[in-house]
């Protein structure tokens, strides 16, 4: 969601030219953290519902409208990239796994796959968030991470990806919420949510909300 | 007889102390107490507090292996080389922990300089082990101990090592019989103080070691998740915490300070 916002800001910016915008990148869970405790936001954009259930019980933001959707996928460090072809064939030669630590969205994904399946993700080092996992898989310190689609796209061919069967099932969804409706933050959602951007999105790996 | 203080002073000096206290006061505030016990037992939360016990101790004796000979070495040395040696031990204790943690990776990661080779010969793969957490910690607890052994090695008077040396104890049955014991108090110190720098460690060890349940989930791992998915979990394992380290100070506390 990084790279989209950081596309979308301008565009905010030739509609308010004199708009001063702060942006607070973290995950979800530690942004809800920060606004229940407190921390000030005319717009907060999370991944899953649980996170944005917790945001709206402690808060009064407006009801959150969804922007996209986004599920796993499994990529592999270049070491292994060739040989493991499927899920059994990184367990059974006990190759490093990394995952996103469990309050994270991506992290309750892969957890809830692990679960479903009979994939034993026990052994997989938990990582604060999904840019960790990735850079962890980048380096070759792990041989294969969960990541987002969307980040598997960042690097393009850089790395091989399975897929899994069922893997796609899991699916964890971005939405906004306003503090209030007022003209600027109305006009960022409108931008979010227009055609351009769902196309947009979808070029950065997304899926449509 | 001191003079009294200012009462400007006092009371500036008072306001800091209560400033510093408040954020964990705020925390204990918020501590659900009752559940305490039910918190404390839960699998995850007591795997990394076994780990951690473990993994501290571990790190505080093999910072303590290695930390001797290096203070023993520091305290010989003069001059500019003696000036960078002792930045370079000091380096962990001033770097942020991840940046350390980094390092070791490109040192001993899978990847690394020595870490591949290792891996190659061995087989041994330092990170996501134990190994890799006491590792983790212990670059991080050895300034610690280099430095309060220096101190009181620099304050030793000479004369007792001439004494030995002259009744005919050579160099090493010197430093051994003689010097260390006269430091004995420091050790323990540097021992005390490398184990409470351990339990606390966090950004080098989740940087190298990884955060795997059970292997190398420490402690201050298990809060940094559980401030996301259990927050009470998170404040029973933070008491835990904070009540050991207080309890390292007060013990410790005529080490570092002159008891009145």
């Amino acid at each position: 969601m990084t790279e989209f916002i950081e596309l979308m800001l301008p565009e905010l910016a030739t509609q308010y030219p004199d708009l001063q915008v702060q942006v607070n990148i973290a995950g979800s869970g530690t942004l809800v953290n920060q606004i229940t405790e407190g921390a000030t936001a005319d717009v907060v954009l999370l991944a899953g519902a649980n996170h944005m259930d917790r945001l709206q019980s402690a808060n009064r933001f407006h009801s959150p409208v969804p922007v996209a959707r986004n599920s796993l996928t499994v990529v592999l460090s270049s070491d292994v990239g060739g040989e493991a072809t499927t899920l059994s064939d990184l367990q059974d030669e006990g190759l490093q796994g990394a995952i996103c630590a469990d309050g994270a969205p991506c992290g309750a994904l892969a957890l809830a796959f692990s679960k479903a399946s009979d994939l034993d993700l026990s052994n997989a080092t938990r990582e604060p968030n999904v840019k960790a996992v990735l850079s962890k898989v980048l380096r070759g310190e792990v041989d294969y991470g969960f990541v987002y689609r969307s980040d598997a796209r960042l690097v393009g061919d850089e790395l091989a990806t399975i897929e899994p069967q069922g893997l796609d099932l899991f699916i964890t969804s971005y939405s906004l919420a306003l503090a209030d409706s007022d003209e600027v933050s109305l006009s960022f959602l409108e931008l979010l949510t227009r055609p351009e951007a769902a196309k947009l999105l979808e070029e950065l790996g997304f899926l449509r909300p | 007889m001191r003079n009294r203080l200012p009462r400007r002073v006092r009371v500036l000096a008072l306001l800091v102390v209560a400033l510093v206290a408040m954020p964990v006061v705020s925390l204990l505030w918020r501590v659900p107490w009752s559940r305490m016990p039910s918190l404390l037992t839960e699998q995850v939360v007591r795997d990394a507090l076994l780990l951690s016990l473990l993994s501290s101790v571990l790190a505080a004796f093999a910072a303590l292996t290695v930390g001797i000979p290096v203070a023993l070495l520091l305290s010989r040395m003069e001059g500019v080389l003696a000036s960078v040696t002792r930045a370079l031990i000091m380096l962990p204790m001033v770097l942020p922990p991840v940046v350390g943690g980094a390092a070791l990776l490109f040192a001993f990661g899978r990847k690394g300089t020595l870490g591949s080779a290792l891996e190659e010969v061995t087989g041994l793969v330092l990170p996501y082990s134990l190994g890799g957490v006491v590792l983790a910690n212990a670059f991080v607890a050895l300034p610690f101990v280099v430095l309060t052994i220096e101190g009181s090695l620099r304050s030793l008077d000479p004369r007792f090592e001439l004494a030995a040396a002259s009744l005919g104890a050579n160099e090493f049955k010197t430093t051994v019989r003689v010097v260390l014991p006269m430091v004995r108090g420091s050790l323990v110190a540097a021992g005390f103080l490398a184990w409470a720098r351990a339990l606390g460690e966090f950004g080098a060890t989740i940087t190298f070691a990884g955060n795997i349940p059970g292997k190398t989930q420490t402690l201050p791992l298990a809060v940094f998740v559980a401030m996301e998915t259990d927050q009470e979990a998170a404040l029973a394992m933070s008491v835990v915490l904070i009540l050991i380290s207080l309890g390292v100070l007060l013990t410790m506390r005529e080490r570092w300070w002159p008891a009145r």
